[in-house]
């Protein structure tokens, strides 16, 4: 007993010992300081042939990068000078239209497929920066269908799918992406989720765990799987709906169904970037992976030039009383 | 070298060897707990011929006969023995522990081994040593004693990984017990699995490796458990701040058989005692057995299990809803091996091994949330390990007194769980998804070597050659791997050793860098991934000086490696249910080169030693760094430690170690632009930044008392004692600060966004801990 009785001292002794150690214990937190880089002009761009009459087809938007501590709200270059290629060939300068709060040539012009564009943009204190793409060839949705109510999603509201069918050309790498808008408001995008495997394997597509994260407001992919065959794609959104009178409905809405043929730089630049704003939600289970820059096809800059080719079909949602 | 010119070399020793007489062989044991001593010297006085008893505690020493032969055998801490011998025969040496019981913290090939044998670039520790060290949380670890150690490095704050020579931890071949371990650590990686209390021997191999270690390429760590006190029962317990152990160890038969069992566990929840919402718990058990079947025959059973388990449990109720997810991380090691050692004839010795290793990680996650009726459920699971059955077989044959021959095979079936997932969700409303992806691969690997040791006066050489195959589906990779290590004896003081290894090694370890839990997968080599291989040459010069009293030594090593994966950036096998192969880098190149000093005193009263290190490792991929070579993530250009150990009276002993790192590489973000998703961070160069520095001083002295019932021991350290802030990682914060106006007759609270600040987390600082340890 006294062996028993000596050994409960000890471990009580311990107890005290590892309570008081522990005690010590804190996280700490050190600023660092960082090396602050020189500025770079960043360029936004994207451009197709045909667009509604109300957009402007050729818009361009301009800005810098800062210091990654600087807190100071991003503001858009407005007095840089950039010209316009079309096939090396010098089109025109552009001007800044307020009213756009972009770039845009005087006169309205549509960019053709075929065709090779560039862009090049001087402004003092920065280098100057130039980028070159295309259009590439359509492929036209070949048939679609839309189930306005395909379900409730775990919050409770309805949720519709839309498949579209398409063929994918044999021979090329093509790229493509799936958007849906309000029909009068092209800015209006809506959050979208597959089941498809070939988009469900980009590794730009969010994790099954990362369901706290918002849904991506387009749909990329590329034809390494379905190269040269005739596909359909089924997606998901959650329509615009209320609840009147403890009634669930959906709302009358006109929606347009984007399918872009994309060239690769366009895909790269967006898979990208998901890739990137979606790796920022790391996790202390699963582990963090490395850091991703976002792609850029600018020289000395930062961003995106690149073309696409539309394809839209035009939908009406009726009201549908849900439960 | 064509196959004449290696024939020549190969077969040189036979032509340099005399006759021999006779021939004693047996093993050499410490008297008290009969365990096996490894490393004792076995000398004959007259002819001074000698030799060193293997990993088995076994020798054999072939002699001119000669009525005066005069065999001593000694081993540092031990008393010597003598036996005068003229015939061939089998005798085993029991040494009584008694002398210079202080002496020889780390042994770097101790005394004239240290000069003379054919091995460089090893260290070897002994646990009674190890224990007097300053611990982690009071808890002694002998991987972070061999980051005090040239060319071993840390890979982070308080880390038990060792990367060494610019290698990643997957490239170490650690052995217990012969049997091949994957990952060995216990507490978020903060400490190992190895008992101290359970373990005999450790001995570290950085370079010039002998060609019975092979499918590694950057080290050779093996760990031997202790057999058990064959004489007497014995228990030993300590009780931890961050676990507690228990050992037992006796006879089963006297001097026939013996067992040792051990077992440590978590047992103070630290986690729950901060109220972090965190439960962790971790375990292991060791126990090995040993049966004496004859005089030439010993079996052994050995198992390990260990197993840690994390978990976080969010719930949250309220009237006709509730939520509750729990996220469970869970990691662990199991082996269980049955070894024959057989002494065929006074110069063939041969160990047979049947094993079973498995390693695994599994992530759970569960998700339910109910409203009224409504029940949505999500569960998904991650698992990846891998599963080994191994077969082996090793002979030394002391073929000559001069001049000895290992062989061997084995044969390792794999089983592979790179990325096993499954995803099941039932939310309302929705189809359920169920998802499941199996990524299980099987492969066969089989090795064969031969090792030549030709220890002469003034010089000594050990070649080998491995070769190895590897058999994935269709694929079929072979290896050949010459290794050669020569020693240049100038004098009895003064040596030059020089090495080249081929090393090759058919699994890869995919890991997440920066925090986190341990997310390990191993991977195999396939139809698409190849085998990793690498080419080492290490130059080194060994001295003794002060009279003995200090050994010196300087080694360069140069590493090329090639055939290294590494995720794609931003790539993760999280929740994407499909082939790992996609989300890798392939072909990936690395160069190690590096300088080591290492100054020792390994005898006398106080003891110690000072290592330094200068070091490059770099990393090429086609596709990161825009194909340019960049710092391995745990470069470390210098890297010191200073150890010693100060036994003040024959109970009350001192030490202290100060270790020293430059920062290692880190890749940030410099600029910012912006994007359709908000601010578009640019990140520099891979790894072009230095974290700060890393220094800490830590302390311990160990007080034992002698008692009716046994020994006691109290153990006082400190860790980081002049409070040094370490980094860990870096990262991003803004502060926000909140404006409250309480004018007009309300409070109007209003946030604002501050500064965005780069920080260092620093994990420990200036942290005493206590542990308390019994042996009756």
């Amino acid at each position: 007993m006294n062996y028993i009785n000596m050994i409960l001292n000890r471990v009580l002794i311990f107890c005290f010992f590892a309570f008081i150690s522990w005690s010590c214990q804190t996280d700490m937190e050190l600023e660092i300081e960082l090396p602050e880089p020189k500025k770079k002009l960043v360029l936004n761009s994207t451009f197709t042939s045909f667009t509604p009459p109300y957009v402007k087809p050729l818009q361009v938007r301009l800005w810098n990068s800062w210091p990654v501590l600087d807190t100071s709200q991003a503001k858009q270059i407005t007095d840089a000078k950039i010209l316009w290629y079309e096939n090396d060939q010098l089109l025109d300068s552009l001007y800044f239209d307020d009213t756009l709060n972009a770039y845009t040539l005087r006169e309205f012009y549509f960019p053709v497929e075929g065709a090779n564009y560039s862009i090049e943009i001087l402004k003092d204190g920065y280098k100057n920066i130039s980028a070159q793409n295309f259009i590439p060839p359509g492929v036209p949705i070949q048939d679609y269908k839309l189930v306005s109510f395909a379900g409730l999603n775990n919050d409770n509201l309805a949720y519709s799918s839309v498949s579209i069918t398409f063929n994918d050309p044999e021979h090329t790498e093509n790229y493509y992406e799936i958007i849906v808008t309000d029909v009068s408001n092209e800015k209006n995008k809506y959050r979208l989720w597959t089941n498809e495997k070939i988009i469900t394997e980009e590794p730009w597509y969010p994790s099954v765990l990362s369901f706290d994260s918002k849904l991506p407001q387009r749909l990329l992919f590329n034809d390494k799987q379905i190269n040269g065959t005739e596909k359909q794609i089924v997606f998901y959104f959650t329509p615009e709906q209320v609840i009147d009178k403890g009634k669930l409905k959906i709302r009358y809405s006109i929606i347009d169904i984007y399918l872009r043929s994309v060239t690769a730089e366009y895909y790269r630049y967006y898979t990208t970037l998901l890739q990137h704003k979606y790796n920022q939600k790391g996790d202390f289970f699963y582990g963090l992976s490395e850091p991703l820059n976002v792609f850029t096809n600018v020289e000395n800059g930062y961003g995106i030039f690149a073309g696409f080719y539309n394809d839209a079909v035009t939908i009406e949602i009726d009201t549908l009383t849900i439960r | 070298m064509t196959l004449n010119k290696f024939l020549i070399l190969f077969l040189l020793p036979l032509g340099l060897l005399g006759q021999e007489k006779i021939t004693v062989s047996g093993y050499v044991f410490d008297e008290i707990t009969g365990e096996p001593l490894i490393g004792a010297h076995v000398n004959d006085k007259v002819s001074k011929l000698g030799t060193v008893s293997n990993e088995a505690g076994f020798y054999s020493l072939t002699i001119p006969q000669s009525d005066s032969a005069l065999i001593i055998v000694s081993f540092i801490g031990y008393e010597k023995k003598m036996e005068r011998i003229s015939k061939t025969q089998l005798i085993n040496f029991k040494l009584s522990p008694g002398i210079e019981i202080s002496e020889v913290t780390v042994i770097q090939s101790a005394g004239g081994d240290f000069i003379r044998k054919n091995e460089m670039s090893a260290v070897k520790l002994q646990p009674k040593q190890v224990n007097k060290l300053p611990g982690f949380f009071g808890e002694t670890d002998i991987m972070k004693v061999l980051q005090l150690t040239p060319g071993v490095q840390s890979g982070g704050e308080a880390k038990s990984d060792i990367f060494v020579r610019g290698g990643s931890p997957d490239q170490n071949l650690i052995l217990l017990d012969g049997v091949p371990l994957y990952y060995v650590g216990h507490f978020g990686g903060f400490l190992s699995i190895f008992n101290t209390d359970a373990i005999q021997d450790v001995n570290l191999i950085k370079g010039g490796f002998p060609a019975r270690f092979g499918n590694r390429l950057s080290s050779v760590l093996e760990i031997s458990m202790k057999e058990g006190n064959s004489s007497k029962l014995t228990i030993q317990g300590t009780l931890g701040l961050l676990s507690s152990k228990l050992l037992f160890e006796g006879p089963l038969v006297r001097d026939k058989a013996s067992f040792m069992i051990s077992a440590r566990k978590n047992l103070v929840p630290v986690f729950k005692i901060l109220d972090a919402g965190i439960d962790y718990n971790f375990y292991d058990f060791n126990a090995k057995a040993t049966f004496k079947v004859s005089e030439k025959d010993k079996f052994f059973l050995s198992a390990y299990s260990g197993n840690d388990n994390v978990s976080v449990i969010n719930s949250f109720n309220a009237e006709n809803i509730s939520q509750r997810d729990n996220r469970t991380n869970s990691w662990g090691s199991q082996f269980v091996a049955l070894k024959w050692n057989r002494i065929f004839s006074g110069k063939l010795f041969g160990t047979n091994t049947i094993a079973y290793v498995g390693y695994n990680n599994k992530n759970n996650f569960d998700y339910t949330l109910k409203r009224d009726t409504l029940t949505d459920r999500l569960e998904s699971q991650i698992r990846s390990g891998i599963t080994d059955i191994l077969f082996k077989s090793d002979f030394n044959w002391y073929l000559k007194p001069r001049f000895n021959i290992r062989f061997g095979q084995h044969l390792t079936f794999h089983r592979f769980m790179p990325n096993d997932e499954k995803f099941n969700a039932d939310m309302n409303g929705q189809p359920g998804v169920k998802r499941v992806y199996n990524s299980q691969e099987q492969a066969l690997e089989t090795g064969f070597y031969v090792e030549n040791n030709v220890p002469l006066k003034n010089f000594g050489f050990n070649f080998g050659m491995r070769f190895s195959s590897y058999h994935i589906k269709s694929q079929n990779y072979f290896s050949l791997e010459p290794r050669a290590l020569l020693n240049c004896i100038v004098s009895d003081n003064f040596s030059i050793k020089y090495s080249w290894s081929r090393m090759n090694q058919y699994i890869h370890l995919l890991t997440y860098s920066g925090v986190g839990m341990p997310n390990d997968y191993w991977m195999p080599s396939n139809q698409t991934v190849k085998p990793e291989g690498s080419i080492q040459n290490t130059l080194g010069i060994n001295s003794v000086i002060m009279n003995g009293n200090l050994e010196v030594s300087l080694e360069s090593y140069y590493k090329k490696m090639n055939h290294l994966i590494t995720f794609k950036a931003g790539e993760s096998l999280i929740g994407n249910l499909k082939d790992w192969t996609k989300t890798i880098e392939q072909e990936g190149n690395g160069t190690a080169y590096g300088l080591e000093f290492f100054l020792q005193k390994p005898r006398g009263k106080t003891t110690g030693w000072l290592s330094t290190t200068i070091s490059k490792s770099d990393r090429v991929f086609v596709h990161l760094n825009e194909g340019k070579s960049f710092p391995f993530k745990y470069d470390r250009l210098i890297d010191a430690s200073l150890v010693i150990i100060e036994e003040v009276t024959k109970n009350i002993s001192l030490s202290g170690n100060w270790s020293y790192g430059s920062g290692y590489p880190v890749t940030l973000p410099t600029e910012k632009y912006p994007g359709e998703l908000g601010d578009v961070l640019v990140f520099e160069k891979v790894n072009s930044f230095r974290m700060r520095d890393y220094h800490r001083l830590d302390i311990a002295v160990n007080i034992s008392k002698e008692t009716s019932w046994g020994e006691q021991t109290w153990t006082f350290s400190i860790f980081n004692v002049y409070n040094r802030r370490n980094p860990y990682y870096y990262y991003f914060d803004r502060e926000h600060l909140v404006s409250i106006d309480n004018s007009g007759g309300g409070i109007r609270v209003t946030g604002i966004e501050g500064d965005m600040r780069l920080l260092q987390k620093s994990l420990f600082r200036f942290f005493p801990s206590f542990a308390y340890s019994f042996e009756f």
